[in-house]
This record gives structure tokens, C-alpha cells and sequence, in this order.
């Protein structure tokens, strides 16, 4: 699946380091220094997101590290991707024609 | 410090099947390997090759005292090539007998200042010459921010069957 | 490396075989029942240089077939690659061997040295954690595995895998192994894995089958292994043969692991 210049560019005024990256056929987008919603800790962190299917996931957000948000969630996942340690929450959305930055938002979502 | 090159069989066969060509005046060939570094962090740092290009014959200069001599053309394509791709670059040639090659006088004076351009284009990635013999790789590596080589203690043809080729012989 | 007497019975691999052998790096990621016979072997064929990785203490429920492990290792909780350093130098003494207690993910510095890997690991996710590795620092992998299912009215069906997993070549993706269906029916699963069946005598057959190709690719003393390998065991029939997928698979070229992602990440800016 291919984004537009015009998506990536939403993302980058999300994450103003946002870079892409791929790996196993799959694109990731790194995120270094997300700003998480209010009540997070720690408020940023680095985060990759895999905005197509994941694991069956529809998306996906990979964190660092495990945070603590508002409400409690599962962190299901730990996984090495691009030579690194990510982990992700079970949080699964419908997502048909979603822009890159809708699914991001969807996904941060989870963290208020 | 341990550096290893590995390079995919099918790349190092299309080096050799370029090297091999015939050249109306030089007679030896050169090409350019762009490789990455790995494994910065290990014991063992890694070089990578991901892909060759071939010098144009037109880039080749008709020197009597030289094997193979290319032009500025060639050195500034090379130059590009590395601010372009990130990448680094390292020269191939082939020395035509069997066993482990060494580098000539010519090679041993005339490359290092092709691989001291390619560090100003890339600082951050190793540069440096590869010298391949009819059963041979040797390869010789400028890290990062250096300016005396390492020779890779190992070589690794990556494919059927897996072919190593160590300095240490 | 001194052949003489000790390895007089396999001269037929060919002059130097030895030597090559000798000097190859193995990495070794998981020393469970698949694992640990590929530990033994390659011990007995002559390896000397092993990087091993297992984050496991032996338990009474691996004695029906981690080779090496013994009563008193469960009472003693020792660690598996232990186990596997003690195998191995009880042939090798002089052998070097790196252990590392813990998944290979949480040290990977020293695999990505190795010139084969072997991949002895649980699960389709952390397949496809290796091979994204080991593709990307150019090491070619082995993997084993086995499973087996419980069938309604019928006896259980035993299966498993030897692929080799050769940079540039097809991937585990390309073959059909890996897909993300499985990867997803997989996490769904997750927490309820439980503890799988699992027996000696298939990870004997797979673990040997994996050194084979290994010796051979290392060696080429068959001067036949020119393509993709992907085998399937089927343990109620006790064949080993060609996956049937591979007639129709005809991959050139890798499209998930393509050459310009070797080498450490390197990220792109978006627009």
C-alpha cells in the first residue's frame, strides 16, 4: 500500500522527525519523540507505526516502552522490529480508507 | 578490530562477469561496490555489500604504467553516488591468478585518494578497495573517520555454497 | 584445525572441509528439543565456534527430549545453553563457545557475527524476527520445527519443517510459511499457547536433515545444493521430502527483504 506525499507530510506536523522505513515487505513510519495524550508518563516517546496489517491488526503503534496512560491496557506485544524492542497495547479499530494521520490518531486514542 | 564483509553470490558473480569484460586499452577493468556497515556495536563489525556499479569504458584513462586508470568523471560519479544513496563505496578490481591477491604499488598509492574523496562525500560510512583474485576476495576498509584501513579479517560469499575467504590464510 | 584419526570417517566431505568447518561461527537461537540435538551434532562433526542463546533452565518436562539435560540439571534448574556448552565440550574441549541466557533479541550483537544461524524457536513471530535479521546482516538461517495437532476422532498428525532461509532467495514469506494469517491467528492465541506436545524423535529428524544441509552448504560436498530448500516432515508417514508449494513458487529475487535494507536500519525522511 502506498501513501501520498500529502499524508506523509500530515505526519510530519504530528512528529516533526517522523521517517520511513520497511522491513519483511512491511512499511513502518518512525515516529522518535511522539507526544502521548495528557496523563501519560512518559509524556513522549519513540513510537512506530505500522498503518497497514500487523499481526491481525488492521494498524498497529509501537512504543519504546510500556506506559502508563489513564486507563489501564494490555500490552500484549513485544516484538523486534528494525532491530529494535517495541511494544503494543491490544487495540484494534475499524479503519476503511483512513489517511496516515487519522489511523495515528486512532491509535493514540487508546492512550487518553 | 574484527570487520567482516559478506557480499550475496549473485552480486559477486555480476562483479566478476564485469570484470572479466575486455577493456580496447586497459588491461584490467574497475567497478564500485556500495556496501553498508553493520553491526556497529558488536565485536565483529559487519560490511555489506548491496550493489555494483560498472566504470563506462569511456571513464577509463589510457595509462602504459597502470592496470586500470579511470578519470575525475568516474571518481565525481562515485562521489554522487554516496551523497545520493548514503551508501559506501568501495573499488573493485581483479588481479588474474589464483590464491590470495596483494595490492600493487599503483593500488596501494593511487586508491587511497579515491577512497579520501569518497569520505569527504561520506563521512559516515566505511569506503576502501576490494581486490578479488580468479579464487580470492581481500578487502580493505577505511571505517568512519579514519584514515588508515583495517582489512577485513573475513569475506563471505552469501549463497550455494557459502564461501569464506579469511586475511588470515 | 587437526583432522587426523577424529574425523577420519568423514574425509569424503572433501580436502579442507575440515578446516571450514572448523572456522565457521554458528549461532544457535534456542537450545529446547530441536535445538539441542543440532548443539550435539554439530559438536560431533567438528565445530568449534557456537553462539548460543536460550533464556530456559531445564525443567522435568523437558527430559523427554532435551538431548544432554539429565535429573539432576531440572533439580539444579541449570541453564539450557548450559547444557548445550557442557555437550559441546565434552566433544570439543577446546572448542569456543559463547552462551548467552537470554533471547537472542536481547543481546543480538554477537549473532549477527555468526556465518549460520540456526533457528530452534517457538512460534511464527519470532520466525519472522529471525529471518528479518538474519536477512538483514546477510546470514543465511536454518530453521526447524515441529507440531503436532489433535484431531477429533482421528490419531493426532505430527508435522514439521526444515527451511533454509538464504539471502537474496526466497524468504519464509515468499515460501507461504510465514503469512500474515498465521502471524494473526498466532496473536490471537496469545496467553493461551499452553504447553505444546512435543517428543524427541522429529526434532532428531529435523535437527539432523538441518546439520546435513548445513555441512553441505558450508562444505558443498554433494556440489547439489544450488536451490531453495524447504522440506516437510510428516511424522506419521516418516518421509522427509520437497514442500509442494515449491513447484509453484518461482521468486527471483526477495521482495520483502530487497537490497537496499541491509545493513543497520536506515530510515527515510517523509516528504
Amino acid at each position: 500500500m502506498k501513501f501520498s506525499d500529502e499524508e506523509l507530510k500530515e505526519v510530519r506536523e504530528l512528529c516533526s522527525g517522523a521517517e520511513s522505513c520497511g522491513e519483511g515487505g512491511v512499511f513502518y513510519i518512525l515516529l522518535p519523540e511522539l507526544n502521548l495524550p495528557d496523563g501519560c508518563k512518559p509524556a513522549q516517546v519513540d513510537a512506530l507505526l505500522c498503518p497497514t496489517a500487523h499481526h491481525g491488526y488492521t494498524s498497529r503503534l509501537f512504543l519504546a516502552q510500556r506506559i502508563s496512560s489513564p486507563q489501564s491496557r494490555n500490552w500484549s506485544t513485544e516484538a523486534r522490529i528494525m532491530e529494535r524492542t517495541w511494544y503494543a497495547i491490544s487495540w484494534k479499530f475499524e479503519q476503511p480508507n483512513l489517511r496516515l494521520a487519522q489511523i495515528l490518531a486512532l491509535q493514540l486514542r487508546a492512550f487518553r | 578490530m574484527i570487520v567482516h564483509g559478506r557480499i550475496p553470490q549473485q552480486l559477486y558473480l555480476r562483479v566478476r562477469a564485469d570484470l572479466a569484460r575486455r577493456h580496447e586499452f586497459a588491461a584490467e577493468r574497475v567497478g564500485f561496490l556500495s556496501a553498508r556497515l553493520g553491526n556497529r556495536a558488536g565485536e565483529e563489525r559487519l560490511l555489506l555489500f548491496s550493489d555494483y556499479h560498472s566504470v563506462p569504458d569511456d571513464q577509463y584513462i589510457d595509462d602504459p604504467r597502470s592496470g586500470a586508470r579511470i578519470d575525475g568523471i568516474a571518481i565525481r560519479e562515485g562521489m554522487q553516488r554516496v551523497l545520493d544513496t548514503g551508501d559506501g563505496l568501495f573499488h573493485v578490481h581483479h588481479h588474474a591468478h589464483r590464491g590470495k591477491p596483494g595490492f600493487s604499488w599503483m593500488d596501494r598509492n593511487e586508491t587511497p585518494r579515491i577512497v579520501s574523496s569518497l569520505q569527504v562525500a561520506g563521512p559516515d560510512q566505511a569506503h576502501g578497495m576490494v581486490l578479488l583474485s580468479d579464487d580470492f576476495c581481500i578487502a580493505h576498509i577505511w571505517l568512519p573517520q579514519s584514515d588508515q584501513p583495517v582489512v577485513a579479517s573475513r569475506v563471505t560469499v552469501v549463497g550455494y555454497p557459502l564461501q569464506s575467504f579469511d586475511a588470515e590464510v | 584445525m587437526v583432522a587426523g584419526e577424529r574425523f577420519s570417517r568423514q574425509s569424503f566431505l572433501g580436502e579442507g572441509a575440515q578446516a571450514i568447518i572448523g572456522n565457521s561461527i554458528i549461532g544457535l537461537c534456542g537450545q529446547g528439543g530441536g535445538g539441542s540435538h543440532i548443539a550435539q551434532q554439530l559438536a560431533h562433526v567438528g565445530f568449534q565456534h557456537y553462539r548460543i542463546f536460550d533464556g530456559d533452565v531445564a525443567e522435568d518436562s523437558n527430559l523427554n527430549r532435551l538431548v544432554g539435560a539429565t535429573v539432576e540439571d531440572c533439580l539444579m534448574e541449570t541453564r539450557k545453553t548450559d547444557i548445550a556448552e557442557r555437550t559441546i565440550k565434552r566433544l570439543q574441549p577446546d572448542a569456543d563457545v559463547k552462551v548467552y541466557s537470554c533471547r537472542w533479541q536481547d543481546h543480538p550483537e554477537p549473532l549477527r557475527g555468526c556465518d549460520l544461524i540456526f533457528g530452534c524457536v517457538d512460534g511464527f513471530g519470532e520466525r519472522r524476527e529471525l529471518e528479518a535479521s538474519a536477512r538483514r546482516y546477510l546470514i543465511p538461517l536454518i530453521d526447524i520445527g515441529m507440531d503436532i495437532h489433535c484431531v477429533e476422532n482421528e490419531p493426532p498428525r505430527m508435522a514439521g519443517q526444515i527451511i533454509l532461509s538464504m539471502p537474496g532467495g526466497p524468504c519464509m514469506f515468499c515460501l507461504g510459511f510465514l503469512n500474515e494469517q498465521a502471524l494473526a491467528r498466532e496473536g490471537e492465541r496469545y496467553g493461551d499457547a499452553g504447553p505444546r506436545p512435543q517428543v524427541v524423535w522429529p526434532n532428531g529428524v529435523l535437527a539432523s536433515t538441518a546439520v546435513g544441509i548445513a555441512v553441505d552448504l558450508l562444505t558443498d560436498w554433494t556440489r547439489s545444493l544450488r536451490s531453495v530448500v524447504y522440506l516437510e516432515y510428516d511424522g506419521n508417514r516418516n518421509t522427509v521430502k520437497p514442500h509442494p508449494r515449491l513447484q509453484y513458487i518461482q521468486v527471483t529475487a526477495c521482495p520483502h527483504y530487497p537490497a537496499d535494507q541491509i545493513g543497520d536500519p536506515v530510515y527515510r525522511r517523509v516528504a
